[in-house]
């Protein structure tokens, strides 16, 4: 009904001037340019403006786009087409006016009001390329907020720079995230790989089941920690029911990651919070096997390997060193 | 009246050349080749015309014409007393060729009357060739979680593509060319590498020739072959080339090697990749809730949102049901499952950002007054 109301306000304020609801639509756009003047952007014009859904979405001439939820956590995403397509254009006859450096600086310098560089860390960060491609031409940087120290699965900040004008190309914001306390205690990584790995026995398909078994063992998964909302009736993949009987809140997760998927334990508990399964081949051939036939025989079906043994190289390699010792033999003779 | 070419020629000189040199009506304008077909949403037509000779009745211009295709007016000119008077005029339009069926012969024709009641009157046709092409791996089908090219099919449906799926066990690379052959919408999910997907059958398809076995399939000899010599859509094997690809596949979009899907990159017609452009992620993508980025893309593009902002509406609603529900199974996650996908460079976007699949191609994210034509 809120929503309703939103849009019908927008509409009737086309049209009417009633000072009443001409003030709602004044505040969508002094938010609107609030967060503009924040990214350096208040010379932008608003071409169209609409609420929908709890979003304010809003087109400006300059070809930007934003997307600003009225919900907390907020939500935040601002991009502009023609700026991205302009900056790639010139990285193909100019070298970038600002370095890696310069740019995030200018990155931290969007945290949110109220939030200290201490409390976040760089999650990953994008250096200039030249090319054509929305990755051309611009530096992106990903900023997340830390909760007690690790990271968090919560406020974050992502980022793309023009490398000639510093303009922001696209800005994604997300605040207002509740972190969470440490839990009381945590159980070694040892007993959580165990767990981990153990989890691996509830996917379903019984040959992607074996695969991803088989290739934990002989290749340890990664870990990591990481606080992360869980709870309030919901719960991921092949998890343990208790976790969504917990209230929501961030908890502290084990998370292991190997070749095919990767398993989150919490961290006070040991329950499973779920087994994700990737769409990823692999980086080898080995890996790339079909995660359905992994460990079919190989004999008797056209493989992989067998495709690319191509015996007939060996004799290539042989010419060289039979010519060799032709050579060496005659030398001798 | 829009777009009208009107080539008034006020001097007198040039009027009696032109007197001297009609009658003349052709489609396209001035007798430049026809297109060997229409396809996606942006075709351009013309038509042009020019007044027979000055007779005992003196000087004749035109005072009506029109341009049409599949027998709707696209661009009309009505002759307003005290302005100037035409002895040549033409017309042009560019169109969505999706709201005609897939298989359509359809007639463009250009009429012309001039200030003596004479019609000038030419057409010519060529048929609407517009086809999805679905593709993913068998273990994913029937899961509302996973199936995404079903989110594709169900999206568009009933707007005049053509739909083809490889959705059955066991297709390979040669199931996938026959596949790719003629798709303008092209979705393919799979497993995927940085240079290559696989087929449901686990055989390689490589996004660009492999220098040690070049007869590995590969997208850039596909798209050669499919091709064939001039751009589309005066190419010589008449087969037309993808406006959207989404490689709905792990790190297809780490780099640009899988822009090759787009070859030739060009039309004739326009500039280097307009009204194409290929969607990829650029991690390992979680299986579980991957098919809600079809489900969102596609259901917005169907309604002529352009192909970047059809994205940033996707992250940004992905991202929201994830902070609704962090465990939500219907969320596209990427390299993490505490990662939802949700900025740009996550699930990028190389060519054209104002790519559309419905409603006619504006440049810009705008739709055109008429929708489907302009």
């Amino acid at each position: 009904m809120i929503t309703f109301f939103r849009i019908a306000t927008v509409l009737v304020v086309s049209l009417s001037p009633v000072a009443g609801i001409a003030q709602y639509r004044a505040e969508d756009e002094a938010k609107v340019m609030a967060f503009m003047a924040r990214i350096g952007r208040d010379d932008a014009v608003i071409r169209s403006l609409e609420v929908k859904d709890d979003t304010i979405r809003v087109h400006f001439r300059d070809g930007g786009m934003l997307l600003h939820s009225l919900l907390s956590p907020t939500l935040v995403m601002y991009s502009n087409y023609k700026e991205t397509k302009e900056a790639s254009r010139r990285s193909m006859r100019e070298s970038p006016r600002f370095s890696a450096t310069q740019m995030e600086e200018r990155a931290w310098s969007f945290l949110p009001e109220g939030e200290s560089r201490s409390g976040w860390r760089v999650e990953r960060a994008m250096g200039f390329v030249a090319g054509y491609g929305e990755r051309c031409g611009n530096y992106c940087f990903e900023l997340a907020k830390l909760n007690q120290g690790l990271p968090s699965a919560g406020d974050s900040l992502t980022i793309t720079l023009d490398g000639y004008e510093g303009k922001v190309l696209t800005f994604s914001q997300l605040t207002g995230f509740e972190g969470g306390d440490p839990p009381a205690s945590t159980i070694p990584i040892e007993e959580a790989r165990a767990i981990a790995v153990r989890a691996l026995d509830r996917i379903e398909h019984a040959e992607t089941r074996g695969w991803i078994k088989h290739e934990w063992a002989a290749q340890p998964p990664t870990w990591s920690q990481r606080y992360v909302v869980s709870g309030g009736g919901s719960r991921g993949p092949y998890s343990d029911p208790v976790v969504a009987e917990w209230p929501k809140r961030m908890r502290l997760r084990w998370v292991f990651r190997g070749p095919g998927g990767e398993v989150g334990i919490d961290a006070e508990t040991g329950a499973v919070c779920y087994v994700g399964l990737m769409m990823d081949a692999g980086a080898d051939k080995t890996v790339r096997r079909p995660l359905s036939r992994a460990l079919q025989p190989v004999s008797g079906s056209r493989s992989d390997e067998e495709d690319r043994s191509y015996p007939w190289l060996w004799g290539l390699a042989a010419i060289p060193v039979a010519l060799g010792a032709w050579l060496v033999v005659r030398a001798r003779g | 009246m829009r777009a009208w070419i009107l080539l008034s020629f006020v001097v007198a000189a040039v009027c009696s050349y032109a007197q001297s040199t009609g009658p003349f009506c052709s489609v396209p304008a001035g007798g430049a080749p026809m297109p060997h077909y229409f396809y996606s949403t942006n075709n351009h037509i013309s038509g042009n015309a020019m007044v027979g000779p000055t007779d005992e009745r003196g000087p004749r211009y035109f005072v009506y014409a029109c341009l049409k295709v599949g027998g709707y007016i696209v661009d009309e000119y009505i002759h307003i007393l005290g302005e100037p008077q035409p002895m040549s005029i033409g017309g042009q339009a560019t169109f969505d060729s999706t709201v005609f069926g897939n298989g359509t012969q359809l007639v463009v024709r250009f009429e012309a009357v001039d200030s003596y009641g004479v019609v000038y009157e030419a057409q010519d046709s060529a048929p609407v060739k517009n086809k999805i092409g679905l593709a993913q791996v068998d273990e994913w089908n029937g899961y509302s979680n996973t199936d995404g090219i079903e989110e594709t099919r169900l999206a568009m449906q009933n707007l005049g593509w053509d739909t083809h799926e490889l959705s059955t066990a066991d297709w390979d690379p040669v199931d996938l060319r026959t596949l790719f052959t003629g798709s303008g919408i092209y979705h393919v999910a799979t497993h995927g590498l940085i240079t290559q997907h696989l087929t449901d059958n686990w055989d390689d398809v490589l996004a660009e020739p492999d220098l040690l076995f070049p007869y590995f399939p590969n997208y850039v000899d596909w798209r050669a072959s499919i091709n064939g010599n001039g751009y589309p859509p005066h190419n010589s094997t008449d087969i037309p080339p993808v406006t959207f690809a989404f490689l709905d596949a792990c790190h297809a979009g780490t780099t640009n090697a899988f822009n090759s899907i787009l070859l030739p990159h060009m039309t004739s017609y326009g500039e280097f990749v307009e009204n194409m452009c290929l969607i990829g992620y650029w991690g390992s993508v979680f299986v579980a809730g991957h098919s809600s980025a079809a489900k969102l893309l596609f259901s917005d593009m169907r309604e002529g949102v352009t192909a970047w902002n059809a994205r940033a509406y996707f992250l940004y609603a992905n991202w929201q049901r994830w902070i609704a529900n962090n465990d939500d199974l219907h969320v596209v996650r990427i390299d993490s499952w505490d990662n939802v996908v949700n900025a740009d460079y996550e699930m990028r976007l190389w060519g054209d950002p104002n790519t559309r699949i419905r409603w006619v191609y504006t440049g810009d994210e705008y739709l055109a007054d008429e929708g489907w034509f302009r």
